[in-house]
């Protein structure tokens, strides 16, 4: 029996370690452990309920806004408030946007290097790259010339000698199983999808304020107003900002 | 190449011209409030300066400073993680992991620290690698040239801290009484273009920028945000609104009563606003909830309540109440901020009490 601990977990939000007992390549056992504890639910005993969302919100960064409504929602059933249509609609455009956000972050800037070995997208052949992206779908970053850009950039990256978030890992190790050519291109989405994801947040930032921890959700209802001829309110201006970006939303999500 | 290993150079070979390098300099300058012809400057000092080391401790926080870091757009974060720095330690992003990962963690660094540190029961409530918080941020920011604290959390204990604080959370200068250039960038989370203009500054200058009595650069949190509120006419013109939704809230009128806590907080807010400038929240239509000071979550709250409710900030009087007689004990403690004569004007409008 062997034992393995990972401590930290790392390209998650919080604190994890991971031991496991390996017998002959196979695991036997694990434990999880969260190794952070701050107690929010003892910090919120005995305030002010309509306060509550903020507290719960700051649970976690990365799905902050669930926590928020889940907290109104439970102070509104408990004195029995009945938020207004448009607070509803406001509250699930703040969510599907986030579930896009999230799903987004969590795969590329997360997860992608348990899967893509970066490292040896630097022996891609960027024509063979441009084929594969462009076998997949049509999205107009798909160029070898565009390829042979992230590329080069990478390889002076690497030349550098400063690897910064790359140092250490696990480059060349036989169970990262893609091609250098699939390594590159997604090498490309993870650098498209940082940009992305930056842009798409500022969807949140016009119907909470800011983002991250938007700042306009109220039990009872939501604190933008909302009216198509104010420059004050929620308008005909901002739902076209916020259609565009849906739009750019959709567009990334469907063909990258 | 001339700029082989500088940050330019660096800029350079990810196709970026040295105009629009100029240009983004000048962005800079702005977000640090120098005058545009600061921009030559930096711009000069960016070229030459080798990519200095950033090493991002996290304990008890909630990740929103690095989700503001993700957020990143002048510089954007592509080019803060490939570019400007070395980001040679970060949980978040990093792809190492396990001894891999803390291998990477040194203190020959600028370090930023996210969250509190939890100094209860010999610090069980935050662990990495088998480590407390407390043994990591002493050993890391005790021989850091500098420690960045981002968040409110960080600077002041935040969100932990508040009471009952029932983990013991204490800020990086009490974790680390000796830390070296403690630089506090509060707020819940951090606005990340202060956190960049910060950065900025110091490869720039070579030096932190100006700090206040809490440690602050004073070109983020010189002012109070009340004082740079788009709505501090309506303030000023005793124009409020009374709930939500009303015709004065839909009017953008000012949120003072609804509970803003801009009058006390000192931010940029306002000016520099959140992600490229889109918006931040008194805009959007929700009061300020003060997350650039100390104690917010204790002091500040309930949030719902206006201002003159909360102790420790010399204000006596309630706005709902206040007769002629108040007015003067208002004055002295308000002046600073305008209430006084705000409320002047509203009594002498002839409008009724709310």
């Amino acid at each position: 029996m062997t034992r393995v601990v990972v401590d930290p977990v790392t390209r998650i939000e919080g604190h994890l370690r991971i031991e496991a007992e390996l017998d002959g390549g196979n695991v036997r056992d694990a434990w999880a452990s969260a190794t952070m504890f701050r107690g929010v639910e003892a910090i919120l005993r005995g305030r002010d309920p309509r306060d509550a969302w903020a507290f719960a919100q700051r649970i976690c960064s990365a799905c902050a806004t669930v926590h928020a409504i889940a907290s109104v929602r439970a102070v509104e059933s408990a004195v029995g408030a009945v938020p207004p249509p448009n607070a509803r609609l406001l509250r699930n455009l703040i969510v599907a946007s986030q579930t896009i956000q999230d799903h987004v972050v969590h795969f590329y800037q997360l997860h992608l290097f348990d899967w893509v070995d970066v490292m040896a997208s630097l022996n891609a052949d960027p024509a063979k790259t441009a084929s594969l992206q462009q076998s997949i779908s049509d999205w107009p970053l798909s160029s070898a010339t565009y390829f042979a850009g992230v590329k080069s950039k990478l390889k002076a990256f690497a030349g550098s000698r400063q690897l910064g978030p790359f140092a250490n890992a696990y480059w060349g190790h036989p169970a990262y199983a893609l091609s250098p050519e699939a390594n590159l291109m997604f090498f490309a989405h993870y650098l498209e999808a940082l940009d992305w994801q930056r842009d798409f947040a500022r969807l949140h930032a016009i119907l909470g304020g800011k983002s991250p921890h938007l700042q306009s959700f109220l039990v009872g209802g939501m604190a933008t107003p909302i009216d198509p001829d104010r420059q004050t309110s929620i308008n005909a201006g901002t739902i076209a900002q916020m259609r565009a970006l849906l739009a750019k939303a959709n567009d990334f999500v469907g063909r990258v | 190449m001339r700029d082989a290993g500088t940050i330019l150079g660096e800029l350079r070979q990810r196709g970026v011209s040295r105009r629009d390098f100029v240009k983004f300099c000048g962005v800079m300058a702005g977000a640090l409030a120098l005058p545009g012809r600061a921009a030559g400057e930096i711009a000069e000092a960016l070229a030459g300066v080798k990519k200095p080391s950033l090493v991002w401790l996290q304990f008890q926080s909630c990740g929103g400073d690095t989700a503001s870091l993700l957020r990143a757009s002048r510089p954007t974060v592509t080019e803060i993680l490939l570019d400007v720095l070395s980001v040679d330690y970060h949980q978040t992003l990093m792809a190492a992991a396990g001894t891999n990962a803390t291998a990477l963690l040194h203190g020959d660094a600028i370090a930023v620290v996210e969250g509190a540190i939890p100094a209860k029961d010999g610090g069980v409530y935050c662990m990495i690698g088998g480590r407390t918080a407390l043994q990591i941020v002493k050993d890391v920011c005790g021989n850091a040239a500098a420690t960045i604290a981002v968040g409110n959390c960080a600077a002041f204990g935040g969100l932990p801290a508040a009471a009952p604080n029932p983990t013991g959370a204490i800020s990086v200068s009490e974790a680390v009484p000796d830390v070296r250039n403690l630089i506090n960038l509060p707020q819940c989370p951090v606005n990340v273009e202060n956190f960049t203009a910060t950065i900025v500054h110091y490869l720039t200058f070579q030096k932190w920028p100006e700090l206040d009595a809490q440690r602050r650069p004073l070109f983020a949190y010189g002012k109070l945000a009340h004082d740079s509120c788009q709505r501090r006419a309506h303030f000023d013109a005793g124009q409020y609104a009374e709930q939500w939704g009303d015709e004065g809230h839909r009017a953008g009128y000012c949120l003072y009563k609804l509970g803003c806590k801009a009058p006390v907080a000192f931010s940029n807010c306002p000016s520099v606003r959140w992600n490229g400038g889109t918006s931040w929240p008194v805009e959007a239509g929700h009061p300020c909830i003060g997350c650039s000071e100390a104690k917010f979550w204790d002091r500040n709250t309930p949030f719902y309540e206006h201002l003159d409710g909360v102790d420790g900030y010399g204000v006596h009087a309630s706005i709902d109440t206040a007769g002629v007689a108040a007015v003067g004990a208002l004055a002295a403690g308000l002046a600073v901020h305008g209430i006084a004569a705000a409320v002047r004007r509203h009594k002498a409008d002839g409008e009724d009490e709310p």
